[in-house]
């Protein structure tokens, strides 16, 4: 009880000492420096519509690559510690409805046209590489939901996503002596504005991105799969 | 040719990382052959590129707009530190981590690292500097625990949280920065920061000390580090402690307060402090502990403090226009004893190693006469252990040196009398290692025992024959190219903002 006390008098003497650190502080009306070179440059130096994933992948493109790395070491990681049994495929489980089946087996595909689609034109539309990896990877929840005991293919996801991180890194490699210097994207031209084809190397960057993150979540979501305990 | 070369120091280890889980599944001596392989290209890489210092833009975007690589003096010596430490590493754990399952996935865990320290001493960018400072220490918590022991687990998860802790530290200290600014380019933040020192750059100097101070293991941050240091296997110990600490707590640090924010007299005092407390506390929390590799994690601690402390010297007498000639030298003092720590203590973790690999066991108590089953562990460990006690003519007694005169040169005689104390206790606890382990009576059980694998021995070699001649590094010509290049960058201290922003 007398601890409990203590951390929330430490806890309002902590939120009184921020709020009169903080009151005086007001934030910025106009963008910063950074904020507006982008807004004004970036879509005429990446020719990118969606200046998001321009600033992402080319101004920031040694963040997005760090980014992936980390992905791949949490799922490698997870895949690591969750000791998977060999006879998941046996044990029992409650056969999944009618509805959820029919459901899914017309939603999954769906689902992967509009993963594919949103990391594709990822340079043009709101969504990119991660956010269509995500989608992808949620349409195996549904496959693996309806099926519970389907054999997933792991070993696939991890070549897939140990491929697509290579060729990150060589596309970064080929900026080197075709472009300005490492990770440059505009070693493809930069092509006609808005289009499906265009800014250069970014719309090959998030294909690999969207690939890489949607086979790493796959690859965790099916080590959950094999480890799950039925109680 | 280092426009070519420099992004090779990222992408040989994120390749080989990327590479090994692909074509090493099945192979355990491909793993080997690719891990060694990238640490030693990377340790001639960063030799070769040792003497150039410039600016990099990655993708061709200039600083202040996108990400550039600043190689300076500093780091470029952080940079062969860590390549050197990662090679040996490596090669010890060819035959050590025999013992262990998925070989490919520590060579691509440890290679993540090395990628993610490299990032770190690398980058001018603050928010670029946090990515790859979460690869480094996300795949350092993996290596923690590699083992998957009960105990490995726990040690593992409480390095992780306090880990996570610092990271949100340091990331709410670049929030603030860059909300003060308007840049995550280093230089441009060093040039665009209010003149007077507000209430929010306190804050964000505040939140750094804590953050960084938690990777570093500084006293009271310390908690996680003898948890997690001994729990690992023991190449990821010698790199933990080796170069982990010091890349991403001592060097982040120094960089943002020394080159960013500038070093003020607070800062420079708050320094003294925490690595004083370190110095004194981790040495005497060592000389109790009976488990060969805790005690020396404890030592980190306490030897960490002797390099925040030479650093602090040299912050706290820069800062007040006090005598140059002592500040130069404390900080010379710092980084050339950070220098030596990693080579001695990474030694020291891989004699440990090599005596659990061959006896299974890191209690000291049930220890005693391997010196006559293992004469090269005996030798080297001995050179490591006079070393960290400061004994001349090894490597650790000049830069002690350096510090004890440039304390008493700066004023500061009873820090200076500290750090001979500690120095003396140093001495006491590692009398007692070689006392435990290589002397007295060899035990029933160990009689079988032999010495380890040659190919763990080359390193212990390598290593101690750096320990026995690092003190040539002070040698005036040698001085001049290797360290006080390095030394320079915190001494001009502000100067970085101009220097980092001008494409070579």
């Amino acid at each position: 009880m007398v601890k409990k006390l203590f951390v929330i008098i430490v806890l309002i003497g902590l939120a009184v000492f921020f709020y009169g650190m903080l009151s005086s502080f007001s934030g910025n009306e106009t963008l910063n420096m950074s904020a507006a070179y982008y807004a004004e440059n970036g879509a005429e130096e990446v020719g990118a519509a969606n200046l998001v994933t321009a600033i992402v992948v080319t101004y920031r493109g040694l963040d997005t690559l760090g980014e992936v790395t980390i992905l791949f070491l949490t799922a490698a990681i997870a895949a690591f510690f969750l000791k998977s049994k060999d006879n998941f495929s046996k044990r029992k489980v409650k056969e999944s409805s009618e509805l959820l089946k029919t459901a899914s087996s017309m939603l999954v595909p769906l689902i992967f046209t509009l993963g594919i689609y949103v990391f594709v034109n990822g340079h043009l539309t709101p969504g990119g590489g991660f956010q269509g990896g995500a989608i992808l990877a949620s349409g195996l929840v549904l496959l693996l939901l309806s099926e519970p005991l389907q054999k997933v293919n792991s070993v696939l996801f991890a070549v897939v996503e140990s491929i697509s991180g290579l060729f990150y890194v060589g596309i970064g490699v080929a900026g080197i002596f075709l472009a300005g210097g490492f990770l440059d994207n505009s070693i493809l031209p930069l092509g006609e504005f808005g289009t499906l084809l265009s800014a250069g190397a970014l719309p090959v960057i998030y294909i690999l991105v969207g690939l890489k993150v949607g086979s790493e979540l796959s690859g965790l979501l099916t080590k959950f799969q094999e480890t799950q305990e039925e109680n | 040719m280092n426009t070519i070369s420099i992004p090779l120091l990222i992408v040989i280890p994120l390749g080989t990382a990327f590479l090994i889980p692909l074509i090493a599944r099945k192979k355990r001596f491909i793993a080997d052959i690719l891990g060694s392989a990238a640490t030693l290209a990377l340790l001639v890489l960063s030799i070769l590129l040792f003497r150039y210092q410039g600016v990099y833009s990655i993708g061709g975007w200039e600083p202040p707009i996108g990400i550039s690589w600043v190689q300076d003096g500093f780091s470029n010596l952080m940079l062969v530190i860590v390549s050197l430490i990662s090679f040996c590493a490596t090669l010890f754990s060819v035959q050590y981590m025999e013992r262990y399952t998925s070989k490919h996935k520590y060579y691509s865990l440890f290679l993540l690292m090395v990628t993610g320290m490299n990032g770190v001493i690398l980058t001018g960018d603050m928010f670029n500097l946090f990515v790859f400072l979460e690869i480094a220490a996300v795949a350092s918590y993996a290596l923690v625990a590699f083992g998957g022991e009960h105990e490995e687990l726990e040690a593992s998860f409480k390095y992780l949280v306090l880990g996570s802790v610092g990271s949100s530290f340091i990331l709410l200290g670049i929030a603030l920065l860059y909300g003060m600014t308007g840049y995550l380019n280093m230089a441009a933040i060093a040039n665009n920061l209010p003149d007077s020192n507000t209430m929010l750059l306190m804050l964000a100097t505040v939140f750094f000390i804590v953050g960084f101070g938690i990777k570093a293991a500084l006293v009271p941050f310390h908690a996680w580090l003898p948890d997690a240091h001994p729990s690992a296997p023991a190449p990821i110990s010698a790199m933990l402690s080796g170069v982990l600490i010091k890349a991403l707590g001592i060097y982040a640090l120094t960089r943002i307060l020394f080159n960013v924010i500038g070093v003020s007299k607070l800062y420079g005092g708050v320094l003294i402090t925490l690595g004083t407390l370190s110095m004194v506390i981790g040495v005497f929390l060592a000389v109790g502990q009976w488990d060969f590799k805790r005690l020396l994690a404890y030592h980190s601690i306490s030897q960490m403090g002797y390099v925040v402390l030479g650093l602090g010297i040299g912050g706290y007498i820069l800062a007040s226009d006090g005598n140059i000639h002592a500040g130069t030298l404390a900080i010379l003092g710092g980084l050339f004893h950070l220098t030596n720590h990693s080579v001695f203590k990474s030694l020291l973790f891989l004699c440990s190693g090599s005596i659990e690999y061959s006896t299974g066991t890191r209690e000291l108590k049930e220890m005693g006469g391997l010196g006559t089953r293992m004469p090269v562990t005996r030798a080297t460990c001995t050179i490591a252990s006079l070393s960290i006690a400061g004994v001349p003519p090894f490597n650790g007694f000049w830069s002690k040196l350096l510090i004890v005169i440039a304390a008493i040169q700066g004023g500061y005689h009873w820090l200076a009398v500290i750090t001979i104390l500690v120095s003396f206790v140093t001495l006491i606890s590692f009398l007692k290692v070689l006392r435990y382990t290589f002397l007295g009576e060899l035990p029933e059980f160990l009689k079988q025992i032999k010495e380890s694998p040659k190919s763990m021995l080359a390193p212990l070699i390598i290593l101690a024959i750096l320990c026995m001649g690092m003190g040539l590094l002070l040698i005036p010509g040698i001085k001049e190219v290797i360290l006080d290049p390095a030394s320079a960058v915190l001494i001009k201290g502000a100067q970085y903002a101009q220097d980092a922003l001008v494409l070579h």
